[in-house]
């Protein structure tokens, strides 16, 4: 049995405090991030207020590392003194939790009178130097983390020989949060501070209070104040509190209740390709996705080990999001204006009655072939994924209209587009059939002919956005540059677009990477823009009932997964591939040897030749990639709804109706070959060998399809993998420290012990025995035996329990008997505390 | 001495891309800044207005003296995830602003300013924001689009925005020929 256990992030604060290192197992982890956190990580990046610094210095000819120094001083004082004061005085509920009727009254804006309100009410509070009232609130300056922090393997004597180096070396790791009044945190343009709430407090920690402590420290960032221990410059006060501050929880905890949204299902993919650095590299952002996303839910427990301190990772989080943020923003901006430009000097009916005779002529123009084919992508429900995506999101954009941008709705915008391209349709639909009709005539040379499709049109489902920063802003793309005084749309001296049929494909470029802008920000500039989510986090598996630690029935968990799929059902190229199999257990096979067997049918309604040919063409290298066949016999198959692409590759459920007719509600396919049904089912690919596939062929990967991929593996997976129970384990680092100590490293023989809290010695029972005691009395063991008095006081070498402990405590010559029960190479089930401490026993501070 | 300078100056053609100088909107009687100041013993930077000596009315109703500060540079106007107005000034300024020569009443300006209404940038305060995110934009170019709308021999320009959305309404150039105001208009907006 493979277990797969979660660290907590808890490890450098527990080398400080002395305390244990408890590690989740995944269902124990799935329980705890539906819980508010009582142990937040703050992150506090340096970069835009040095860089403003920077600005300063060179315009007023100051030394730019001493300002860009006293700002980080000033931000890193600001932040650690107003969190800890706002925790504090909420925790004691002299600052109350902001109502949903607040919340709701003020929305986007903190400049609102709810909240002004409370500002003025309560600034006092956050100035006052009395601390009678103040909570104790726990602050630790994290220096560094050692690589296990970000691991989520079961530890192993590497792991914990590591963590008795660093506990032996503890101040290189923390420190107390107070030093960064006496500068020394000012060279550090990142600073991760770790906040440790109390147990318990007037006011209970929840997922309501977290939301009101930020909009706390957004209200009073800015504010100027009078201690002595806070500064007032106008870089640091200036500056957005949420775009420079991060929050994350501690372990699996939650810092906002997990839901199952676009941010879940975005922010682990986004996170990993943020940590690459690599952001402005389109393909490298597909590939890592494509990693991310195929690994599922256990292989994101178990990521690539990592060695760079907690500062170093959130530093390039932070930074490729600053960048992302902004290459999001300005193609937002971009296509806002395109489409603003182009609607704003022609109507739609205007432009639908100039392109009209264009596609209605007896011969059609290659470029008409090739914009009805981008409409179709667009609008096309029968045959676009995509269109199938933007008809389920009610042909909206989310998220984007409390953005200032030239005065417009890019919500508006955006339907205005699509209408539009709902107009041009029916049009397509006959040149579409023109089209085929050329392409069945043996002498058709209109392949030769095509004009090729934009960019978006291969890449819609990527996950990325368009990467366009590179090149020079631009109204009209070089090819299409023609004379401004004959442009179809000009603005001042400038062609916006030459022509109709040029106008409407920017019109659709536009409308695409709106869509994909939007779906950024929902995840880079949501309620949860400023948490981070770690790795191993599961609030959002739970939410989606991907990973389910309380039910387990399989009703629920088809529904669930049925659910994700009428969510995020995607893809590009939908052809209309069964899979006919006859498997009824698990086999390991290949797309292409499912074709050579003739197992993959097409639909009789498609052409089979050019189907086969495109299918193959769209597989490239990884036909011949592993297939796994999970689902095969169709009368086992309940949940019709299973369906799933990815690059070309169907991955179809299906099943048998009352007629005989297999169906595939997701194509509306059909076939009624009677004696194909019997073998009706499905098959997913390897993903990790697809994945590696991908990732060497530079092979592009949808998002949706890849994200339900990854949904579908882990529902799978889930069902063989018996993480089912929670667990937690517990190292205590001062053992850890002991044995490594002792040994020069640590044995084998230790890692049972040490893994379960307690003790490394030659005999599991004494080493429990000494944990035991050790926790109840609070005093240290310096060596100890076990023994069975029960049988005439002989050293039970052969025998297989023990019912004496004799513990040698630290401050006592002579050694304590302890009553035990103990079978030999168990823990004791019985180890007797409840007596008087030994008086010579030294007592732990 | 002095009116024969200008009018020596103005003899020679002062043209922009778009834009002829008409003395007539010209106005020397003030002259903005922007430099560092100490507040509260933090070093800050802020804009200033400085009046002539004879012509100081607007800076003593303003000011009650003859030079005083009239907006602070913060980051009030950083790039942020919600405003991208900044973008239509920092790459389509002139795409999608037409400037008109308007003379402006002083007074006015600075009182919005001071009431927060109205926010001032420079070339810097714009240009800077986008350096390191966009490693292909040469800084000296951006900085020559930003000004190339004001006329030659300008050495500074500046832009009133609204302090909320960053809209632009006022286009200042600044250069040995004086002060010159435009009015600016949304390209857009004008669209029926």
């Amino acid at each position: 049995m493979k277990l797969l256990f979660s660290f907590l992030l808890a490890l450098p604060l527990s080398i400080w405090a002395n305390q244990n290192l408890y590690f989740s197992s995944p269902n124990l982890c799935a329980r705890q991030s539906m819980m508010p956190a009582k142990s937040v990580y703050i992150f506090i990046d340096g970069f835009g207020p040095g860089r403003a610094a920077t600005k300063w210095a060179r315009e007023a000819g100051k030394g730019q590392a001493e300002l860009v120094a006293t700002t980080w001083q000033q931000l890193h004082a600001r932040s650690f003194f107003l969190s800890k004061r706002i925790i504090q005085r909420m925790l004691s509920g002299e600052l109350p939790l902001f109502t949903s009727a607040q919340l709701k009254a003020c929305g986007a804006t903190l400049d609102c009178p709810e909240f002004q309100t409370r500002l003025a009410m309560y600034r006092g509070l956050i100035n006052e130097i009395s601390s009678a009232s103040l909570v104790p609130v726990q602050c630790t300056w994290i220096k560094k983390a050692l690589p296990i922090s970000f691991s989520t393997r079961i530890p192993d004597k590497n792991d914990l020989e590591n963590l008795a180096v660093a506990y032996l070396d503890k101040a290189n790791y923390i420190d107390t949060c107070e030093k960064i009044f006496s500068g020394e945190t000012q060279k550090s343009i990142d600073l991760v501070l770790k906040f440790d709430l109390p147990e318990l407090s007037r006011v209970p920690v929840s997922f309501e209070f977290w939301r009101s402590f930020k909009i706390y420290l957004s209200l009073f960032w800015g504010q100027k104040w009078t201690n002595l221990a806070l500064h007032n410059q106008e870089i640091v006060r200036s500056f957005a509190v949420d775009e420079i501050v991060t929050l994350m929880a501690d372990g699996c905890y939650s810092l906002s209740n997990p839901s199952c949204d676009t941010d879940f299902l975005n922010v682990a993919q986004l996170k990993n390709t943020l940590r690459k650095g690599g952001f402005q590299n389109s393909n490298l952002m597909a590939n890592e996705i494509l990693k991310t996303q195929v690994a599922g839910l256990n292989d994101r427990l178990t990521p690539a080990p990592q060695n760079m301190s907690a500062a170093v990772n959130v530093r390039e989080d932070m930074l490729s999001l600053m960048k992302m943020r902004h290459q999001s923003s300005f193609e937002l901006y971009k296509s806002v204006k395109k489409l603003n430009l182009i609607f704003s000097q022609k109507s739609s009916a205007e432009m639908y009655g100039n392109l009209s005779p264009l596609l209605k002529a007896s011969v059609i123009e290659p470029e008409i072939y090739t914009l009805c084919a981008e409409i179709g992508k667009v609008v096309a429900t029968n045959l676009s994924p995509y269109a199938h995506e933007l008809a389920i999101s009610k042909n909206k954009v989310f998220g984007l209209n409390d953005i200032s941008l030239i005065n417009q709705n890019p919500d508006q915008l955006f339907r205005q587009a699509i209408d539009f391209l709902e107009m041009l349709k029916p049009l397509c639909q006959k040149v579409d059939d023109d089209l085929k009709q050329q392409m069945m005539a043996s002498e058709s040379k209109i392949l030769n002919n095509m004009i090729p499709a934009r960019q978006w049109f291969q890449t819609i489902t990527r996950y990325t956005l368009p990467n366009e920063l590179s090149s020079p802003i631009s109204f009209v793309s070089d090819k299409a540059r023609v004379p401004v005084d004959t442009s179809y749309i000009k603005v001042q001296n400038e062609a916006v677009c030459p022509s109709v049929v040029e106008c409407t494909r920017d019109v659709m470029e536009s409308l695409v990477h709106i869509y994909q802008v939007a779906l950024y920000r929902n995840i880079a500039m949501s309620k949860q823009a400023n948490e981070i989510t770690p790795d191993r986090h599961l609030g959002g598996d739970v939410a989606c009932g991907l990973f389910d630690p309380w039910e387990k029935s399989q009703l629920r968990k088809k529904n669930l997964v049925s659910d994700i799929v009428s969510a995020v059902i995607s893809g590009v190229t939908m052809l209309p591939v069964f899979l006919d199999l006859d498997f009824d257990t698990k086999n390991l096979t290949s797309f292409q040897q499912l074709y050579d067997n003739g197992q993959i049918k097409f639909d009789p309604q498609y052409d089979d030749r050019s189907l086969q040919t495109t299918l193959f063409l769209d597989l490239g290298p990884m036909a011949k990639s592993p297939c796994y066949v999970s689902i095969s016999n169709s009368s086992k198959i309940k949940s019709p709804d299973t369906a799933l692409l990815f690059q070309g590759v169907t991955f179809q459920g299906c099943i048998q109706n009352g007629s005989g007719q297999i169906v595939s509600n997701n194509l509306n396919a059909q076939t009624s070959r009677v004696q194909e049904l019997s073998a009706c089912g499905a098959c997913t690919l390897n993903f990790e060998t697809v994945g590696k596939l991908a990732v060497q062929s530079h092979f592009n990967v949808f998002r949706f399809g890849i994200r339900f991929v990854a949904a579908l593996s882990s529902f799978f997976r889930d069902q063989e993998n018996p993480i089912n129970s929670p667990m937690e384990l517990t190292v205590n680092p001062e053992y850890v420290k002991d044995a490594y100590l002792k040994y020069n490293s640590i044995p084998d023989k230790c890692m049972y012990e040490l893994v379960n809290g307690a003790r490394c010695m030659e005999n599991i029972c004494l080493s429990y025995t000494i944990s035991k005691v050790e926790e109840a009395w609070n005093v240290r063991v310096k060596d100890g035996s076990v023994w069975n008095s029960q049988q005439d006081d002989q050293f039970l070498v052969t025998d297989r329990s023990y019912s004496d402990a004799w513990l040698k405590l630290d401050g006592c010559d002579r050694e304590t008997r302890i009553p035990i029960r103990c079978d030999r190479g168990k823990k004791p089930t019985y180890v007797k505390t409840d007596f008087k401490v030994p008086t010579c026993a030294k007592r732990f501070q | 001495m002095k009116i024969i300078a200008m009018v020596l100056f103005f003899s020679l053609a002062v043209w922009s891309d778009e834009l002829r100088l008409d003395y007539q909107y010209i106005s020397s009687s003030l002259m903005l800044s922007k430099k560092v100041f100490t507040e509260d013993g933090e070093m800050n930077m802020g804009y200033f207005v400085t009046c002539r000596d004879e012509d100081g009315d607007v800076c003593q109703s303003t000011c009650g003296q003859n030079s005083c500060l009239i907006a602070r540079d913060s980051c009030d106007s950083c790039v942020s995830s919600s405003n991208l107005n900044i973008f239509a000034i920092f790459r389509d300024f002139s795409n999608l602003f037409s400037l008109r020569q308007n003379p402006i009443d002083w007074g006015l300006v600075f009182s919005e300013l001071k009431s927060g209404s109205w926010r001032i940038l420079d070339e810097n305060t714009i240009l800077n924001l986008f350096e390191d995110t966009q490693a292909d934009e040469k800084y000296s170019d951006a900085k020559n689009r930003f000004m190339s709308r004001c006329p030659v021999m300008t050495a500074s320009a500046y832009l009133l925005v609204n302090a909320r959305n960053l809209r632009p309404y006022i286009y200042v150039c600044q250069g040995p020929y004086g002060i010159v105001t435009y009015d600016t208009h949304g390209v857009l907006e004008s669209i029926p």
